[in-house]
């Protein structure tokens, strides 16, 4: 196991915000971390990377406590936080090598890779920016290449594509991909279970501080249920009635969503048409992630 | 590899603000020394004449004499000039060590002044009275007076019996109350002959207290006299030593058929060195700069804790490898170091800009004392920014170590005051309430430090509630306190 939280529970003053969180991330895994605004993943990575002490429970990276072996676990540990700050007045250049001194690089080797790096991550032109100059994305890309000085095999992304431009998301998917090969361990967080589709292996769902759900990418998939968009020019009691029959209809505006039908759509439009109802329009919805999360953590829209 | 955590402590250190406080450290020093200087030289000017013309016939005067700095040093190199009516320069020589030279008479009866220039100083002596005095007796004294005797028949403790046979004038200068090294500067004028000079041997010794004229001849008894040399010159000098538990000097001439005495009371005298110490470690010296230096440590607390903390910067070089106590470790070193550093460099700028100006500067002994003072308080001062600054909520540090600041740096002499009406002490108690309160300022080192400086010249009153013990511990309580306080809530931060 190259990430594993182990009952970690967190209170800010009286509040508790974790409770007993525990999941791992395995070499090679792409884990993401879903939950809503507020769930409680921030203070779980901050955790996770030793910024943050935990009331009670631990995290082992690598085998190594972040609580009470900080100084070894954070050299196996990669983080871009949510909101990077940086001190304002460094250029990007000079405080990446700042950074790197902390690892034991230094001089010209920690600026050739500072130059490599950050190119690599797109600021290959604003090395000698201050980073008080540096916009939320570019601090975030900037975070990203300082996570990747010492070529650590455990990998912390919070909420890491909030913020990046359509380019940095494709950069950023690339990364995980790469780093995956390379059988890094990796946990990103979201609260869009959408953005985390294409690159998860599984979900670890947190709400309230709990986590409530562990699933890999397929189950989730299995889980969307698929659903039918009827456009019809009356809409009545009676119509409910009889699509209630045929699933789990949903009324928005002038627009019926019917979920997990249990007909195939060539039957429902037969039956509707039957009873008389001018049906104008039906299609099949893509089966909704966003459902299945709300569903998961139980929260209704 | 460099440990994480020593190249952290090396980033903080090496920082232009860190870097920018040493050499404002050392400016202060080099400013002290010249506020110092400054007042220093008005009590003991640096140029400074002892001579005395004697008419050598063919209308010349011959000037024998000694240029000499504030310690009584002679001056290898330095100028007379005689000036005239209108700042017209009308003779200007070059002298040095004990001189002998010859002037036209008619330009000294010119000149209303001697102007002495030496390369650190310059002092006017005012040429009083008809300089045909000369004509009258033959010579006339030049420069700084001392204490004389035998000018003419019938003068004070001179039996009238007496015809003065010769002109003698002794000078001191107290160097060091502690070592007693002092200077005696001598001139003398053979009256029967002033052409040739003087031939005495010179002795000198040490009476009690409570003499004021002077043993008179035949009570020279209790004296025991030793030999300070022969004059066989119309100017001489002497480094002699002092007993502290004697108060006048005594110094006898006799030879051929002359024979005299004259006394100096030298404990009224303030010593150079206690001068020197007085104004460095007074209030206008060390405790001016111990004001002030304060406040670059608050702006260090700031930098180094504070500031990152507060912007959340902190929190990403937390995810480095190293842990919290690392982070508070080493910044806090980076500026404590500063702290001890920057009262020496200052304390050497001060004394290296002296020896410059003055040619001697303190004692090792004082100047370690004031350097500790300064080490204590700054560091202690530091430590408690350093905890707010680590401690309190980052958006209120500055607020809360300037509202301090200004506490224990500005208003605490005023406080000591409030306390000691409040106490109904009276005024008399406010000396000893002030290094009282001493040990609950973090501050308090560095006035006990400049207290026994000046003490040790007694340029102070004593103060029975100064106590170097008291304030190492009170210091070393102020440092651990904040120190750990400042950890421990640093630690349990979210
Ligand atoms: N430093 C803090 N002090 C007090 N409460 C906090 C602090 N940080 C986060 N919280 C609270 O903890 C909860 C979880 O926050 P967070 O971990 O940031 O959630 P997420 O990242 O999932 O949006 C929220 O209710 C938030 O207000
Ligand atoms: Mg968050």
């Amino acid at each position: 196991m190259a990430i594993e939280f182990r009952d970690v529970t967190k209170y800010f003053g009286k509040k508790r915000v974790l409770e007993n969180v525990s999941f791992t991330v395995e070499k090679g895994e792409v884990v993401g971390y879903v939950g809503l605004n507020g769930a409680g993943k921030t203070t779980t990575i901050r955790i996770g990377v030793g910024v943050l002490r935990p009331s009670s429970g631990d995290v082992l990276v690598e085998g190594y406590s972040v609580v009470r072996e900080k100084r070894r676990a954070s050299m196996h540990i990669g983080w871009v936080p949510e909101y990077p700050i940086f001190e304002q007045d460094f250029k990007a250049l000079d405080y990446f090598v700042y950074l790197a001194g902390y690892y034991g690089i230094s001089g010209g080797e920690a600026r050739r890779l500072g130059r490599r790096l950050l190119e690599e991550v797109g600021l290959g032109d604003a090395l000698d920016k201050k980073l008080a100059e540096y916009s939320q994305g570019m601090k975030k890309r900037f975070a990203l290449a300082v996570s990747m000085i010492n070529e650590p095999e455990n990998y912390f992304f919070d909420e890491v594509l909030n913020g990046l431009d359509p380019q940095g998301i494709a950069f950023f998917r690339d990364l995980v991909l790469r780093l995956k090969r390379k059988g890094c361990a990796i946990l990103f967080s979201s609260h869009i279970l959408s953005e985390v589709e294409n690159l998860a292996d599984r979900v670890v769902f947190i709400h309230r501080g709990r986590i409530v759900a562990v699933h890999t990418m397929d189950e989730i998939k299995g889980m969307a249920k698929p659903a039918l968009r009827i456009k019809v020019g009356r809409i009545d009691e009676g119509l409910m009635e009889t699509l209630k029959s045929l699933g789990e209809p949903e009324r928005k505006g002038r627009i019926i969503v019917l979920r997990n039908p249990s007909r195939s759509p060539d039957e429902i439009l037969r039956i509707l048409v039957e009873k008389g109802y001018p049906v104008e329009a039906m299609a099949p919805v893509e089966p909704s992630l966003e459902e299945v999360f709300f569903r998961i953590i139980g929260e209704r829209r | 590899m460099l440990a994480p955590i020593l190249y952290d402590f090396k980033r903080a250190l090496l920082r232009p603000a860190t870097l920018l406080a040493l050499l404002l450290f050392v400016l202060g020093g080099a400013a002290l020394s010249y506020l110092v200087y400054g007042t220093f030289i008005n009590m003991y000017p640096q140029a400074n004449l002892y001579a005395v013309a004697v008419a050598s016939g063919n209308d010349t005067v011959a000037i024998h004499g000694i240029v000499y700095d504030a310690y009584g040093r002679p001056v290898d190199s330095a100028t007379l000039k005689l000036v005239g009516g209108g700042d017209t320069v009308l003779a200007e020589i070059r002298v040095g060590g004990i001189f002998h030279v010859e002037v036209p008479l008619g330009k000294l009866k010119e000149a209303s002044k001697i102007v002495v220039e030496t390369g650190s100083g310059r002092e006017e002596y005012r040429l009083l009275g008809p300089v045909s005095a000369i004509d009258k007796v033959g010579f006339m004294p030049l420069g700084a007076a001392g204490v004389s005797r035998s000018l003419a028949p019938g003068e004070g403790g001179v039996p009238e019996m007496e015809i003065a046979k010769l002109y003698f004038e002794a000078k001191m200068i107290l160097v060091s109350m502690k070592s007693g090294e002092s200077v005696l500067l001598i001139r003398a004028v053979n009256l029967t002959d002033p052409h040739s000079p003087p031939h005495v041997v010179l002795e000198y010794g040490f009476a009690e207290g409570g003499v004021v004229s002077g043993p008179r001849e035949g009570e020279t008894g209790s004296i025991h006299y030793r030999r300070l040399g022969v004059l066989d010159d119309y100017v001489a000098y002497y480094r002699i030593r002092v007993p502290g538990n004697a108060s006048v000097l005594v110094i006898r001439y006799s030879g051929g058929n002359v024979s005299g005495e004259v006394s100096i009371t030298y404990s009224f005298m303030i010593p150079v060195e206690a001068a020197y110490a007085g104004v460095v470690a007074g209030s206008t010296g060390i405790s001016l700069f111990a004001q002030f230096f304060p406040i670059i440590f608050l702006y260090l607390a700031n930098m180094l804790m504070a500031k990152p903390r507060g912007s959340g910067a902190l929190e990403f070089i937390l995810a480095r490898p190293v842990t919290r106590w690392d982070i508070y470790v080493t910044r806090y070193s980076a500026g404590a170091l500063i702290a001890v550093v920057a009262p020496l460099l200052f304390i050497a700028a001060m004394m290296a800009t002296n020896k410059l100006l003055l040619g001697v500067t303190m004692n090792m002994d004082d100047a370690l004392v004031l350097a500790l003072g300064l080490m204590g308080a700054m560091t202690a001062f530091y430590t408690l920014s350093y905890m707010l600054a680590a401690s309190i909520k980052p958006g209120r540090y500055l607020t809360v170590s300037i509202l301090l600041y200004v506490v224990f740096a500005l208003f605490w002499s005023a406080i000591a005051l409030i306390v000691v009406m409040v106490l109904g002490a009276g005024y008399s108690a406010l000396h000893d309430t002030t290094y009282a309160m001493a040990y609950f300022n973090p501050l308090g080192a560095s006035s006990i430090a400049s207290y026994l400086v000046q003490r040790d010249y007694g340029a102070v009153a004593e103060a029975s509630t100064a106590s170097p013990w008291l304030a190492t511990l009170s210091t070393l309580l102020w440092i651990t306190l904040c120190f750990t306080i400042g950890y421990f809530r640093f630690r349990s931060q979210d």
